[in-house]
Parts: structure tokens; C-alpha cells; sequence
């Protein structure tokens, strides 16, 4: 290994210790795996994406506690976040059914010293932040039940295994560069530990009541800041039936924290989509799905005619070639029979400039599949939207738009929007932010490749922010800057200082890069120009 | 208030009838250490309300309370004596709620309460990562 790569990987295991920035919120692992399995496997590993184990098991404990010092640098708390955690091999129960990891807090709490709002629910890692005291102390084995334990993180070991998921494997790099085919277990389980430090509900949205009712018929912190756009009221001033109803409400549920608000044009970019510009008595824009393949959906490769693309046999589903005339057209093809790359491949080979393809269900999806030899671009719409077009063809147009007064995943107020599909979805619905942003956001309920939580947590942070989260500052060595060490965009500044450490022969060169980061977030906005020196002088005081 | 027969109380406890669960200590048998209250409610049969329990139904409430207790340690026991190699169940099966002397109130979140992340992966070996249990948010290439 180079020495800049030793020192990359000493530097993210927490082990360079002269410029690193001091942790206050310490996340601790409970580990529970028994000897030789889990995180205790022995079995030899090659050291990859910064993670220097030698075994399996080092590998899973180094990059288990590698999340939890990222969270524990961003949140602040001085009373100890006990983690159980395992990775030993999920019940084959389980295994059958995909499941990967599972995680979520053992206890909420209310009224409990120094609660910023009464009768109101908050996750035990958050209400022992604010109380400054552990709330729930005890024991952190089973034979009390784990009584003292905070947040629960447990992922299956069995990943691979011919009997459990076979074919795909974690990549246990700390790099978020996971080679195609693997899982980034960094992306997943900083995503699986926020829902355990706080960025959930804890309503039963299937019937509108909260965990204690009817003796304590709180809402929680989470609540307090959903909002439904119609009824214009948060879902902690609903009733139960009025939850169960906005729960589903897709678009209409937004997140009205003002710190997320506020970041969001800072993070999300511009709210583009398809809209049909005539005939007029169907113009309006479309909900649509976007492919993993063929070329991004753009105003010059997606605005003009539509046209049905018809197969043999009156077949509108694309899956043998299409013999109506669609060349330099739209083609738009329903859903179902085949893969979506064939039938964009097929409607390519007839000429169409680009595929429509209409779903054959309620919504839009997203459309997967890979082939370099399609370049068209292919969208899914609804089934509705589909029939609506068929019934006016010919003399459908579509356009793409990009509107820059909006955003991808906010509505008009900048609130982003939470997941609220119909039906409801048990386990993702409400308490992730909604597929509709651009970019991808850390939770979403689907955890995409284009994440990178080992130095971004995008609009994460500023949730917890709004749910009451104390934000850690930026420290280098023992030095405090004050300055909080996440950006709004979700940059851990800390992570970047790592790097300067990582990739510096010397005090000096060291300094010049913590400055050349400083100069970056003035440069940005995100710190005040008189601010620069606040970090520039705890460089210069460290050892580094 | 009527009293609600026993059997009433037994089905609220087995039958998971009960407004709030109950884990927490029973009063001949503090737990050491925990200074907290405990909150036993049953649903009355004839008005469909949480209530109170009655002497007997309380009874009956703490009695299938150790029973379950003593099936968990027996449980325990057991996962000690032989370590399994696969994940161990944490979470309990059922919440319970605690009321604390200074007013603060806690519940101890169930098993059903944890979010689940599973995989989806499509004919051409990609995968999804997805919290959805049964609707997969986006989906996989088809056949």
C-alpha cells in the first residue's frame, strides 16, 4: 500500500489522531455476534476502499464504526448513543424474503427534562441529547432485555450465501466506490442509523394512532413537522383518520422543518419534467419514471410527436419489432411482456427518437436494466396519462421542460416532499423524503449508487436540525472552531480536514489544505469570510 | 363500572388486547435499580374503553406476566448454553409503556416497530435497495 493510501486509511479508521477532529457524540457498538461470526468472522479479507481489516469481521467493525463516527461528528450529545449491532446471518425467514439489515430505536420518550415540546415523542438517542442525561441507563445485554441500549442496527452476514440473497455481496470500502454488484454497506447503514436517531415516525399510519394511545396520545417531533399542503395543518394537529388519509396523499406531504426549507435550493436542483403541450384538452405535465438506461431525458430528445408504436399481431407492448410508423417520433408502448431495454431497443430499431412507455398499474416506476446499445431516452407515465394520449393520437405532442423556479422534490414553498405513495407502503412511507428529488438524497427509501455518505449527508442533517438535534462543531485536534461541521448541503467538513491530514507530508502542507477547504465554504457561503481564521488557526495549532 | 369477568382480563393479556403491554415490574418484585411505574389497562368488554384492571383481572395479568417471563429466561438460558451463528431477536414482541415519578413517560418500541431494508434484483443482476415490504418503489426490469 502507498503511504498516502496507509495514511488515507489510518486517517478515516480514527486513528490519526493529531489533526483529526476531536468526536463529541460518541456512537458506541454493542456488538452481539457470538465468536466467529458476524463482526468476529475470521475469515481473511484483502484490505479495500480505505478499510485496512484483514478479516471479514474487522472490515464489517471497521466500517460499522466508521458510520457511526461520520453521525457522531455531525450530531451532538454528551451522553453516550449505544448501538447493538450485529451482522451475523439473518433467519432464513428473513433471508427468503431480501431483508438486509433491519434497525430502529428501542424506546421514545416524552416530558422528560428539558424537552423542547411537552407531550410530544422524541427517539431515545434524541431525548437523552436534549436532557443532557441517559435517560434509559441499565444494562446492554440481553438479560435484561438491553434496557440500556439505544438504537438497534443489525445486518445480515448471510449476504451471498447460496440459501441468502445469493449473487451479491457487501462492499465494505470506506470510499462509497463500490465496485457494480455489490452493496456499499457505508451508504446503507448511515442511512439505517438515522432512522434510529430520529428521522422516523412512530405513528402506526395504517390507522392514525400514535404507539401509546390511548393512555399518552402524543404525536413526536417527526410529526410536528410533516405537514400536509391541503389541510395546511401538521400531522401532530390530525386525527387519526386524517393521517391515514395524508399518509397516501403522493406530492401532497412535505417536510415544513424551516432548516431543510432553507437548504433545499442549496442542494436540489431545478424541477424538470413532460408535459403534453397539445391537443389543449389534454395539455398538462406528467408524472414520469426514469430509465437506468439510454440517454437522460432532455427538451431536444424528448419534445415532439407521438406516435403508437404497434407490433405485429396489433401488440402494443414493443416486445417484437415495431411496424407502425414512429421514425423521428415518440414512440409510446405500454408496459408488460418483456424488458423495458427491449422495448426500447425495439422502438429505437423502428426509429423512434424516444420511448414512452405506459405503465400497466396505477403510478410510475423506475425502469432498470442495462445495454449500452440503447440511446434513446425512455420515460415511464401512467397507465391514466397512456390512455389519455391514445385516445387523441394522432396529434399528441409532448415537451420537456426544465422549470428553475421550482425544485426537484420540493413543492413551490421549497418544503421537500416526503414519500407518500398509494398505497401506503409499511416501513417506508412518510419517514423518507420522496424519490422525486434531484439529486438523490441520503433517505430516500431507496438507497441509490450515486450517494455519498462517507462525506455528504445532504439534507439529513438539517432534518435533525429541525427535529431538535444539537450540530456538532468543527474541531481539529483539540482546537474548537465553533463552526458547525456540516454544511447545509451536508458536507462533513470534518471529513475534508481527514483528507488534508491524509494527503500531507507536513505541518505546512497541511495548513495550506485545511485553508484552501476554508477558502472553499466562504467561497460558498456557508461560512462568513471573518470565520476563515477560526478554522485556519486551529490548524496551525495542530500537531500535524 | 361493571366488572369484567376474568376470562376477560386473561384474553386482554394473551390475546394482545391490552392498550399498553406490560413488561415493567411487578410490585412484589421491583426490578433493581428501576425507580419507574408501571400502567396496566384492559379494554372493557362492555363499553369497548381502556380502563383499569380489577383485583382479579390484575391477578390474572401478573400471572401470565411470569409465566412469559419465566419462558423468556428459559429462552435465554438456552441462547447462552449454545451461541447460534444466526441474528438474535432484540426487540420484544410487544410494546410497553412506562411512567416515570418525575412525569416523564417512555415506551419500549416492538419488533414490528424496526424498519426492514430488503433487495430486489432484476433479470440483468441489478439491485435495489428498498424499504418497501411488498411494492418495491422502483422496479425491476420485467418478463
Amino acid at each position: 500500500m502507498k503511504r498516502s493510501n496507509v495514511l488515507r486509511a489510518l486517517a478515516l479508521s480514527g486513528l490519526v489522531c493529531a489533526a483529526q477532529p476531536a468526536l463529541a457524540a460518541k456512537l458506541e457498538l454493542i456488538n452481539i455476534d457470538p465468536p466467529n461470526s458476524g463482526f468476529n468472522d475470521p475469515t481473511p479479507a484483502t484490505p479495500v476502499g480505505g478499510n485496512p481489516g484483514t478479516t471479514i469481521g474487522q472490515q464489517r467493525l471497521n466500517a460499522y464504526r466508521r458510520a457511526l463516527e461520520l453521525w457522531g461528528s455531525v450530531l451532538k450529545s454528551d451522553v453516550t448513543i449505544h448501538v447493538v449491532g450485529s451482522f451475523s446471518a439473518f433467519p432464513q425467514s428473513l433471508c427468503a424474503g431480501g431483508v438486509l439489515a433491519r434497525a430502529g430505536a428501542f424506546q421514545i420518550f416524552a416530558n422528560f427534562p428539558n424537552a423542547p415540546k411537552q407531550n410530544t415523542w422524541y427517539s431515545v438517542a434524541l431525548a437523552n441529547a436534549l436532557a443532557k442525561e441517559d435517560l434509559a441507563p441499565g444494562d446492554l445485554g440481553p438479560e435484561a432485555g438491553y434496557v440500556g441500549a439505544d438504537i438497534l442496527a443489525q445486518f445480515n452476514g448471510g449476504l451471498g450465501q447460496p440459501n441468502c440473497i445469493a449473487g451479491s455481496t457487501w462492499y465494505y470500502g470506506l470510499d462509497n466506490n463500490p465496485p457494480p454488484g455489490t452493496i456499499d454497506f457505508l451508504n446503507t447503514f448511515m442511512h439505517e442509523i438515522a432512522h434510529g436517531l430520529g428521522f422516523q415516525n412512530f405513528i402506526d399510519e395504517s390507522n392514525g394512532l400514535p404507539p401509546a394511545w390511548p393512555d399518552y396520545p402524543f404525536p413526536d417531533i417527526y410529526m410536528s413537522n410533516t405537514l400536509d399542503i391541503d389541510l395546511n395543518r401538521t400531522w401532530d394537529q390530525l386525527t387519526p383518520a386524517q393521517i391515514v388519509q395524508s399518509a397516501v396523499k403522493i406530492d401532497r406531504v412535505v417536510w415544513a422543518g424551516p432548516n431543510v426549507t432553507q437548504a433545499a435550493p442549496l442542494f436540489l436542483g431545478p424541477y424538470e419534467t413532460l408535459r403534453v403541450t397539445a391537443p389543449a384538452s389534454i395539455a398538462r405535465e406528467l408524472a414520469t419514471g426514469t430509465a437506468s438506461f439510454g440517454a437522460a431525458a432532455n427538451a431536444t430528445n424528448f419534445t415532439g410527436e407521438v406516435a403508437l408504436g404497434v407490433s405485429q399481431g396489433d401488440s402494443t407492448t414493443a416486445c417484437t419489432p415495431i411496424l407502425s410508423d414512429v421514425a423521428g417520433k415518440i414512440a409510446l408502448v405500454d408496459r408488460g411482456d418483456c424488458t423495458f431495454v427491449e422495448k426500447a431497443a425495439n422502438a429505437q430499431a423502428a426509429g423512434a427518437r424516444a420511448v414512452l412507455i405506459a405503465n400497466n398499474a396505477a403510478g410510475v416506476v423506475g425502469m432498470s436494466g442495462d445495454d449500452p446499445s440503447v440511446t434513446i431516452p425512455a420515460l415511464m407515465i401512467s397507465q391514466d396519462d397512456g390512455n389519455a394520449i391514445k385516445e387523441q393520437l394522432p396529434g399528441v405532442r409532448v415537451q420537456w421542460f426544465v422549470d428553475k423556479t421550482r425544485l426537484a422534490g420540493a413543492d413551490s414553498k421549497n418544503r421537500v416532499k416526503l414519500y407518500a405513495p398509494s398505497p401506503y407502503q409499511a416501513g417506508s412511507s412518510i419517514s423518507h423524503f420522496d424519490t422525486s428529488a434531484t439529486p438523490n438524497l441520503l433517505m430516500e427509501p431507496a438507497i441509490t449508487t450515486t450517494l455519498k455518505a462517507a462525506t455528504n449527508v445532504d439534507l439529513t442533517a438539517q432534518l435533525f436540525k429541525d427535529i431538535g438535534w444539537p450540530i456538532e462543531t468543527l474541531k481539529i485536534g483539540t482546537c474548537d472552531t465553533g463552526l458547525p461541521n456540516v454544511t447545509p448541503v451536508g458536507d462533513i467538513i470534518s471529513t475534508q480536514i481527514d483528507q488534508c491530514a491524509a494527503d500531507a507530508k507536513n505541518h505546512g502542507q497541511f495548513v495550506s489544505c485545511v485553508t484552501h477547504v476554508a477558502n472553499g465554504l466562504a467561497a460558498h457561503g456557508f461560512i462568513a469570510n471573518n470565520q476563515k481564521s477560526k478554522i485556519t488557526t486551529c490548524a496551525s495549532q495542530s500537531k500535524k | 363500572m361493571k366488572r369484567a369477568p376474568r376470562a376477560v382480563a386473561i384474553a386482554a393479556m394473551v390475546g394482545s388486547l391490552c392498550v399498553s403491554s406490560v413488561l415493567a415490574e411487578e410490585a412484589a418484585q421491583p426490578v433493581p435499580g428501576d425507580t419507574s411505574s408501571s400502567l396496566r389497562v384492559v379494554i372493557d368488554p362492555q363499553t369497548g374503553q381502556a380502563r383499569a384492571p380489577t383485583p382479579e383481572e390484575l391477578q390474572a395479568l401478573i400471572e401470565a406476566e411470569r409465566a412469559a417471563r419465566a419462558a423468556e429466561s428459559s429462552a435465554r438460558t438456552a441462547l447462552r448454553a449454545a451461541p447460534a451463528a444466526t441474528a438474535p431477536e432484540v426487540f420484544p414482541t410487544e410494546k410497553s409503556v412506562q411512567r416515570h415519578p418525575n412525569g416523564m413517560v417512555s415506551v419500549r418500541l416492538p419488533q414490528e416497530s424496526l424498519t426492514l431494508l430488503k433487495i430486489t434484483t432484476d433479470e440483468n443482476g441489478n439491485v435495489r435497495l428498498v424499504h418497501a415490504k411488498e411494492t418495491p418503489v422502483a422496479h425491476a426490469e420485467e418478463k
